[in-house]
């Protein structure tokens, strides 16, 4: 078995050493609540549960190793014409995290009225550590 | 010449941090783009050939090597001029060879100093 320290391309071009795993994502996704929840193009997220208009949890195939995880967004607009009074975000609390190993929770919401919307394509990736 | 690994897992010399080379594959990002609009000018970059600047907070940045389809992960964020509250950047019209970027605070589009984006997905 040979262990390396480093990877290099050939010609010393690019190298990485083992933080390289640590910057990988490990998961992302594209999926819909539009008329109904689906997954159009995911890496190792295996289900999406409808919970409620704008409320989608999300599941992985290969769990996180604990709770703390970062996960970034593309956050969606409700039209191309610029409106900006919507946010999308990781379901939380102000004192507790609802991140499990195995889940996470996405929210799309009008900031103005506080009610949660559905749309036609959300987006995000995962960082952390695989269990 | 070049040579080619064939591999299932990767570890480090000590025989940890483990990882598929699945994940690898799966979990690098297509490209990666931070964006001056204002001036404008890229910052820094991956994947990204050149960017179109279409209009105050709308550019389109162009894949060297495309995406396989428009169906993919991309991650927006800016830095806001202020501290403004409703402030916006998100993507849409995905396509393989371009993804259309937006930025907006209070309802009006705006030319970010520090933009950034990242994409996730298949190759081409």
């Amino acid at each position: 078995m040979s262990k390396a320290a480093e990877l290099a391309e050939f010609g010393g071009g690019i190298s990485s050493g083992p933080n390289a795993v640590e910057g990988l994502a490990k998961a992302w996704y594209e999926y819909t609540t539009n008329t109904s929840t689906a997954l159009t193009k995911t890496f190792n997220i295996a289900s999406a549960t409808d919970n409620g208009t704008g409320d989608t949890s999300l599941t992985f195939t290969s769990n996180m190793d604990g709770t703390s995880y970062a996960a970034t967004l593309g956050p969606a607009s409700y039209n191309t014409s610029g409106n900006t009074s919507y946010s999308m975000f990781i379901k939380t609390d102000q004192t507790s995290k609802s991140k499990t190993a195995s889940t996470f929770t996405v929210i799309y919401a009008q900031i103005s009225s506080s009610g949660f919307l559905d749309h036609g394509e959300f987006m995000g990736a995962i960082n952390g550590d695989l269990a | 010449m070049a040579s080619e690994l064939r591999v299932n897992t990767l570890k480090d010399a000590s025989g940890n941090n483990s990882i598929a080379t699945s994940v690898v594959a799966s979990g690098s990002a297509k490209a990666t783009l931070f964006y001056n609009q204002a001036s404008p000018t890229v910052l820094d970059s991956y994947n990204v050939a050149s960017v179109t600047d279409v209009s105050t907070g709308v550019f389109d940045p162009q894949y060297t090597n495309n995406m396989g389809s428009g169906n993919y992960s991309c991650s927006r964020m800016g830095v806001a001029v202020a501290a403004n509250l409703d402030v916006v950047s998100y993507a849409y019209n995905k396509a393989a060879g371009s993804v259309r970027c937006y930025n907006g605070e209070n309802n009006a589009a705006i030319d970010y100093t520090q933009t950034d984006v990242v994409v996730f997905g298949d190759l081409a």
